[in-house]
């Protein structure tokens, strides 16, 4: 189960880095918007499987 | 929990201690407090109070100072407060109200309490079907609306309402669980919203954010037709806009299950995520929609244009995070009333009510009423539990009277109550305040005062007289 919770990391570093990249001028605001839903979808697909669940 | 029992049997399993102390074993680590308070301070409504400092005209040194101070308040009173408060007694605010009122005004406390936590979660549930409504096509009332638009736009309060009544209904845990999930990610989202918003502003570079949060953001002068927020404006909604919640100790509900008085540092996450970065975040993304010349931007449409489709699900989320708590906590108000009836059954009632009042967009259009009216009869409560708790073992009087003498009213918590909220509305209404919340710390502090005045002469000179109340 391990290999799904860094999907989940994934996801959200997915979630977070296309700002900073629109911010730096390296990434255009529509790709911002694409990037962001699959690292948003990618996060919440996959840390039900582990996030409330101990030792894992 | 065996697979093959019913649910009514699994749902009467959970025990929420609403009329005894939590065990030992049932308590929580600070990770817990964590998720839970990051996610109820993420709220949909965060899209609505960001704007508001933008559209009132709040300078940007202002708001970033209002609101660091002003946070840092709102976390101590949950840490040196409510948190102390809950772990001594380890009982829900309900449950220690009435052994030192008595059943007569814990029973008006509680039913308006469950009144107003409802009002406050019928406007979550609005926040969040106001964001699928923009989804699915389907007009939704304005922030001045006061009736439903369609029958479309009810079945859509309906479905998100059933939703957040059913996690409540299964209690702290599952509560808990359903906001650690969504807790990592939403913060992010407004987090990134903002930041990828600011090019759209002028802000090339972070060097550059200052000048621009200056001169197009935190501008310093008002919309037209509102009125000008000052630093003091910002600190103070900073501190008590849940000052119910700290103050008013409405979140031992919470705290009881905390291992140590300092996990009410837990609530610096729900502050400084929710209540700072999610409050400028929204406050910049209301300033791009106001530079496109939209005016008066909704909360889904101010999280469509940030973070597009992944800001839609944000808020709908947001609002489903704050709304769960919010029902929890009302099923426990009215627990206290029907003390025979199964809480999860109360708890899915309560999830009804709070839908079917959701189907009034009005809710939503008067929240800081709502929020206001909720401080002005809470936060007298805490201060009169506060000085019971703490203050009288050290002055020799009577903790818990009301269940010591079997009272029926303890009229020292009621007349303290009672003069406190009408000393402090009628100097609302002298001063002319801009917030109500203005009021809510004299309210607080008189209160303690009048409670401690009131039960030394009760205790001292008519204790003979209490006995005439008791109970058979």
């Amino acid at each position: 189960m391990r290999w799904i919770k860094w999907l989940s990391y994934l996801g959200l570093v997915l979630t977070i880095l296309p700002a900073f990249l629109v911010i730096a001028g390296r990434m255009s605001f529509d790709t911002y918007l694409e990037v962001m839903l699959v690292g948003s979808l990618l996060y919440l697909l996959t840390a039900p499987w582990w996030i409330n669940r101990k030792g894992v | 929990m065996s697979a093959n029992k019913s649910l009514n049997e699994q749902l009467g399993e959970i025990n929420e201690y609403e009329r005894e102390p939590v065990p030992t074993h049932a308590v929580k680590g600070f990770r817990s407090f964590v998720g839970m308070v990051a996610g109820e301070h993420i709220a949909g409504t965060e899209f609505v109070i960001g704007p508001l400092f933008v559209l009132h005209g709040a300078a940007a040194i202002d708001v970033f100072w209002g609101l660091l101070i002003g946070n840092l308040f709102a976390t101590l009173s949950w840490t040196l407060f409510c948190a102390p408060a809950a772990v001594k007694t380890r009982l829900t605010i309900f449950y220690q109200l009435e052994k030192i009122s008595g059943k007569i005004p814990v029973t008006l406390y509680n039913v308006v309490n469950a009144l107003l936590f409802c009002a406050v979660a019928a406007a979550m549930i609005g926040v969040s079907a106001s964001a699928l409504s923009l989804v699915l096509g389907i007009d939704a009332p304005g922030l001045t609306d006061y009736y439903p638009t369609s029958i479309s736009w009810a079945l859509i309060i309906f479905l998100i309402g059933s939703v957040i009544a059913i996690v409540a209904t299964f209690g702290f845990d599952r509560v808990s669980s359903f906001s650690n999930l969504f807790a990592p990610w939403m913060p992010l989202v407004f987090l990134a919203a903002g930041l990828a918003s600011l090019p759209s502003l002028g802000v090339e570079s972070f060097a550059s954010f200052w000048q621009v949060a200056e001169q197009t953001i935190w501008t310093g002068i008002p919309a037209e037709g509102q009125t000008k927020y000052t630093f003091w404006h910002i600190f103070i909604f900073a501190w008590l806009c849940n000052s119910a919640m700290h103050l008013g100790l409405a979140d031992m509900s919470i705290y009881r299950y905390a291992k140590k008085a300092r996990y009410g540092l837990a609530s610096a996450f729900g502050m400084y995520i929710g209540h700072f970065m999610a409050w400028l975040a929204s406050g910049i993304l209301c300033a791009v929609a106001l530079q496109s010349g939209n005016v008066n931007p909704t909360p889904g449409e101010i999280a469509f244009l940030g973070a597009g489709w992944a800001g839609i699900i944000c808020v709908v989320v947001a609002g489903w995070t704050t709304a769960n708590p919010t029902i929890y906590r009302a099923g426990l108000a009215v627990q206290a009333l029907f003390p025979r009836t199964a809480r999860w059954r109360l708890t899915l009632g309560v999830g009804l009510l709070a839908t079917i009042l959701a189907c009034s967009p009005a809710f939503v259009a008067k929240l800081d009423q709502f929020l206001g009216f909720y401080a002005l009869c809470a936060t007298p409560v805490g201060a009169v539990v506060l000085v019971d708790i703490f203050l009288f073992p050290r002055l020799g009087l009577q903790s818990n009277l009301a269940e010591q003498k079997k009272l029926l009213i303890n009229w020292s918590v009621l007349i303290a109550w009672l003069v406190s909220i009408s000393g402090s509305y009628l100097l609302y209404q002298y001063l002319e305040a801009d917030f109500y919340f203005f009021m809510a710390v004299p309210g607080f502090l008189a209160s303690g005062l009048i409670y401690l005045l009131s039960a030394y002469v009760q205790q001292r000179y008519l204790s003979p007289k209490i006995s005439k109340h008791a109970l058979d």
